[in-house]
């Protein structure tokens, strides 16, 4: 009988210290990735070519290079643009029409007018790292009406995730 | 709740993005410039006749078309380097060779000071004026022969002298 005791004692204790090792703590890791993005353009000034009498017998003059905006996004994107004003500020005051100035993605489509409102350059449904967008462009040449001097205008991009 | 924490956080991180913005400026630079053409490099005018030499001139009308093109505003000069009508002897003034805008009234006598043909304050592109020219003639000094000068034609600034 005591003997019994005993034995069922040292079981018990022995469960007891089982359930004690079999107790178990969880720590849940969360990892916070947010929603992110950024663009970035190869330079924050694009000239046009030296305007020659040529340009002005074709009315037209090129950039001198593309505006290429690099896009990076964790998400699906848009990215689109607009001119700031909706004139071109020439000098002493002169304005020329922002719709002067002529953009296309590559060189087999038709230009198109810079948009004076938000309007999209390119979605993507893909994330992107570095991705290129380039952009070549053209300002419309008036010879009678465009006279000497720098013109200028601001174009905004813009970069949004697609939820 | 504590499971939807995860989303939650996403959530707020998702809405701190708003759009990234870029600016890019687009510039342009027009300098002064001017063109000047010839319709032809070669003027040859109508063989003389009788009745020229009796009315004492030969008319040749419309006879050039200058091209003029230019942003600022501009004056078109002529004159030549020559100091007669020919090198033969003996030779004929150059005061003989008149020219005017086409359908304006006054001839003027080419001399080998320039002498404005147009001017204006506004920026044209493609102008087109046309010249009239008429070589005085007379029985007892123009004798036959070859009689030719070069006429120089300048596009210039309205501010130059």
């Amino acid at each position: 009988m005591f003997r019994s005791f005993f034995l069922s004692a040292f079981l018990l204790f022995s469960i007891t210290l089982e359930a004690r090792v079999v107790a178990r703590e969880e720590a849940v890791v969360y990892l916070d990735v947010p929603a992110l993005g950024r663009i970035r353009s190869s330079s924050s000034m694009v000239k046009t070519q030296a305007v020659t009498m040529e340009n002005l017998k074709n009315a037209y003059v090129e950039f001198e290079e593309t505006i290429e905006v690099s896009v990076w996004s964790n998400l699906s994107w848009r990215l689109s643009f607009h001119a700031d004003t909706p004139s071109v500020l020439g000098p002493d005051g002169t304005e020329k029409s922002a719709q002067d100035i002529k953009w296309r993605l590559n060189s087999s489509e038709p230009y198109k007018s810079v948009p004076l409102h938000k309007t999209t350059l390119k979605t993507s449904p893909s994330n992107a790292e570095k991705e290129k967008v380039q952009l070549y462009g053209k300002i419309l040449l008036n010879p009678e009406k465009d006279t000497p001097g720098v013109y200028s205008i601001n174009l905004r991009f813009f970069l949004e995730t697609l939820m | 709740m504590t499971k939807y924490l995860p989303f939650i956080a996403c959530f707020i991180s998702l809405s701190l993005w708003g759009a990234q913005e870029l600016n890019v400026l687009v510039q342009m630079t027009v300098p002064p410039l001017q063109n000047l053409e010839l319709s032809q490099n070669s003027l040859n005018m109508p063989e003389s006749k009788t009745e020229d030499f009796d009315r004492g001139y030969i008319d040749f009308p419309d006879a050039l078309t200058l091209n003029i093109s230019s942003n600022v505003p501009w004056k078109v000069l002529v004159h030549t380097e020559d100091l007669t009508l020919t090198n033969r002897n003996p030779p004929k003034p150059l005061a003989d060779l008149l020219w005017k805008r086409s359908k304006r009234n006054r001839y003027r006598a080419l001399r080998n000071k320039t002498r404005r043909v147009a001017r204006s304050q506004n920026p044209v592109f493609d102008r087109k004026i046309d010249l009239d020219f008429r070589v005085l003639l007379d029985w007892v000094d123009d004798s036959p022969g070859n009689y030719q000068t070069t006429l120089i034609f300048t596009v210039a600034g309205n501010d130059v002298p």
